[in-house]
């Protein structure tokens, strides 16, 4: 099942403004359309994946080497909202990037 | 997420095959130390493709929690080639190969150089991969719910269409 990613123009610009090549940045993109929005719930509810337990998000880290910009390592944390996942919506809540 | 290579599995599964050549080092017939080469460079090959595979799905991006603890694991079964590998050597430089022995050592010390560099890559991308993320901003958070709740974002869509990265 594929999930509808809600994102606020705050964090799209977030997103847009990160200092990582063409090619990364599309890999960041690729990641929340086939991987976040795909997410399984067996990854979702797991308990080391929610940063809080009575509240309604999961984290995911998502790590890549951009071999375009000095083969650096970055880190993106993505918090999601799955308040509304019953019917098939997420939210991203919060995007942070480290480059490593 | 990140599953480790067929190529890593499959070399890794010669350390048998390494631990074999090195009991019968001091009775290799010419044939057995041709085959020997030939078993250092597939293994040598297979390290080669496996590195190429790593990084490529480096370079498309992994969960890094998942990758961590697949190359983690890895990076030991890696040590226990090098470990293999070694000992082949140890014994190759001190015995009376009957032919090829220079080539037999030199493709050793290949394999063993790139099994050093595998390592290194291998074990700097885990621990950058486990490198703890910095703390939630939960402002931004709450920013973020109030915007959904608004009816101000949107469904995110990419801005171009994907590549394969090969």
């Amino acid at each position: 099942m594929a999930y509808s990613v809600h994102i606020s123009d705050r964090e799209r610009a977030y997103l847009e403004s990160l200092p990582l090549s063409a090619e990364a940045k599309q890999n960041v993109e690729d990641f929340i359309v086939y991987a976040i929005a795909r997410v399984d719930d067996a990854f979702r509810n797991d308990p080391a994946n929610r940063p809080k337990s009575d509240a309604p998000y999961f984290q995911v880290e998502f790590f890549l080497l951009d071999a375009l910009d000095g083969y650096r390592y970055h880190k993106l944390t993505f918090v999601v909202n799955d308040e509304h996942a019953a019917v098939s919506v997420l939210s991203l809540a919060f995007v942070d990037h480290q480059a490593l | 997420m990140a599953p480790a290579t067929f190529e890593t599995d499959l070399a890794v599964g010669f350390t048998g095959t390494l631990n074999e050549i090195l009991e019968k080092m001091e009775v290799l017939s010419t044939k057995d130390v041709h085959t020997a080469i030939l078993v250092c460079n597939f293994i040598h090959n297979l390290f080669k493709d496996a590195r190429r595979g790593i990084e490529n799905g480096l370079r498309q991006g992994v969960e890094a929690r998942s990758f961590a603890t697949t190359y983690e694991r890895a990076v030991a079964e890696l040590d226990r080639v090098r470990g293999a590998v070694a000992r082949v050597l140890e014994k190759a430089r001190t015995s009376h190969l009957p032919t090829l022995g220079e080539e037999f050592i030199s493709s050793y010390e290949d394999l063993t150089a790139d099994l050093d560099r595998l390592r290194q890559f291998l074990a700097e991308a885990v621990i950058k991969a486990k490198a703890p993320p910095r703390p939630i901003d939960w402002d931004r958070v709450r920013e973020a719910d109030a915007a959904y709740a608004r009816g101000e974002t949107m469904p995110f869509l990419k801005s171009s269409p994907s590549r394969n990265i090969d």
